[in-house]
């Protein structure tokens, strides 16, 4: 009880003097009323407005390109990726053959479409148009 | 270095007392300096740069002051009034749109927390949180402390401002907030409250330590 009351009392005197001192550390109306009549102070106030303002435009059109690329990279991304899906769906790798009786495949060809040639079996040979010209050569001399 | 003895009762003036001197007041009172803010605000909105500077002409000594409560050096008084304004002219939206109650204690309010702002700054660049003391600076403080606490008045003392100032930068920003705050504008609870948007439980809670704080560096002196 007693320890109690004499700590209440430091406390007290502590906070006396506290105040006492914060109050003369704070007061310092000289250099407040020289540094608000500081010549040319409100022109440094215009051109930290002026750089605030430049740095946020600069700030904003950054934002806007970042913006912009948000959306346009993915997109540009699918259309990549629907491409090459195209791509690789009409490419000669991915389809599939399978020779049918009528249709044999002549060539399959490494490079483009066009250089498939189909044929058919029935078909006429260079032998048997040979024989059959020289057959009626024949026939012509007789 | 300017001693305590030295300081003339008569030119300390509290925020309210100086805020009367300060204000040009209009041929209907009050009432017409607070209208004329308003409509000083609206014109900058609308593009007046001399609104503005009529503006900052009203107002610059209560921020010089409130800046000169944390910061000894006229150089750091005049960062923060410049870093103040600047933030005032962007936030002028914000005064208009939230329809506060007057520009004085909306821009006492940024003031306060700029200076704030910049003890944490400070606090956070050098590598000890205090200004050093010398055994000489230790001895003056005891001796000026004990004066005090034998019922001596502050200017008797003749402790300079600069070493109370090395002294009381051993205390948070936050606590030094809030007794600059409570011991030297004399803010109610709620007036701190309102100034800071902290809570009323807040406000006490900081207060508590704020004196705790101030408790425990005084009482290695006494």
């Amino acid at each position: 009880m007693i320890g109690k009351r004499k700590k209440n009392g430091a406390d007290e005197r502590a906070d006396r003097i506290g105040r006492a001192l914060f109050r003369s550390a704070a007061d310092n109306e000289p250099e407040a009323q020289a540094a608000a009549s500081s010549p040319f102070i409100y022109t440094r106030i215009l051109a930290r407005i002026r750089a605030e303002r430049a740095r946020r435009e600069g700030a904003d059109r950054w934002f806007a390109v970042r913006g912009v690329g948000s959306r346009a990279v993915p997109a540009m991304v699918l259309i990549a990726l629907i491409t090459f899906g195209l791509f690789w769906s009409i490419s000669p790798e991915s389809q599939q053959f399978a020779p049918s009786s009528d249709d044999v495949l002549v060539e399959v060809p490494s490079g483009p479409i066009d250089y498939l040639v189909f044929t058919e079996q029935d078909s006429f040979s260079s032998d048997d148009i040979l024989a059959t010209l020289l057959n009626e050569e024949q026939e012509a001399a007789q | 270095m300017r001693m305590m003895g030295e300081t003339n009762d008569n030119s300390k003036a509290t925020l309210d007392s100086w805020s009367e001197a300060s204000e040009s007041y209009g041929p209907k009172g009050d009432l017409d300096t607070e209208i004329s803010d308003l409509a000083l605000v609206e014109a900058v909105r609308a593009g007046d740069e001399s609104a503005f500077e009529e503006l900052f002409n009203r107002h610059k000594l209560r921020v010089s002051l409130i800046a000169s409560r944390f910061f000894r050096q006229r150089e750091s008084i005049e960062e923060i009034i410049q870093e103040v304004f600047t933030k005032a002219y962007f936030a002028l939206g914000d005064f208009s749109n939230q329809q506060e109650s007057s520009f004085a204690s909306w821009i006492a309010r940024i003031s306060f927390n700029t200076c704030y702002d910049e003890l944490r700054r400070t606090k956070r660049r050098s590598e000890s949180a205090f200004e050093e003391l010398s055994e000489g600076d230790t001895i003056s403080i005891g001796r000026s402390v004990h004066a005090l606490d034998a019922g001596a008045d502050i200017e008797s003392t003749a402790i300079s401002r600069d070493l109370v100032g090395k002294l009381m930068s051993r205390i948070s920003a936050e606590d030094r907030l809030v007794l600059v705050m409570l011991y030297v504008e004399g803010m109610s609870v709620s007036e701190i409250s309102a100034m800071t948007k902290w809570s009323q439980s807040k406000v006490k809670v900081r207060m508590h330590r704020a004196r705790a704080s101030l408790r425990r560096i005084l009482k290695k002196y006494l």
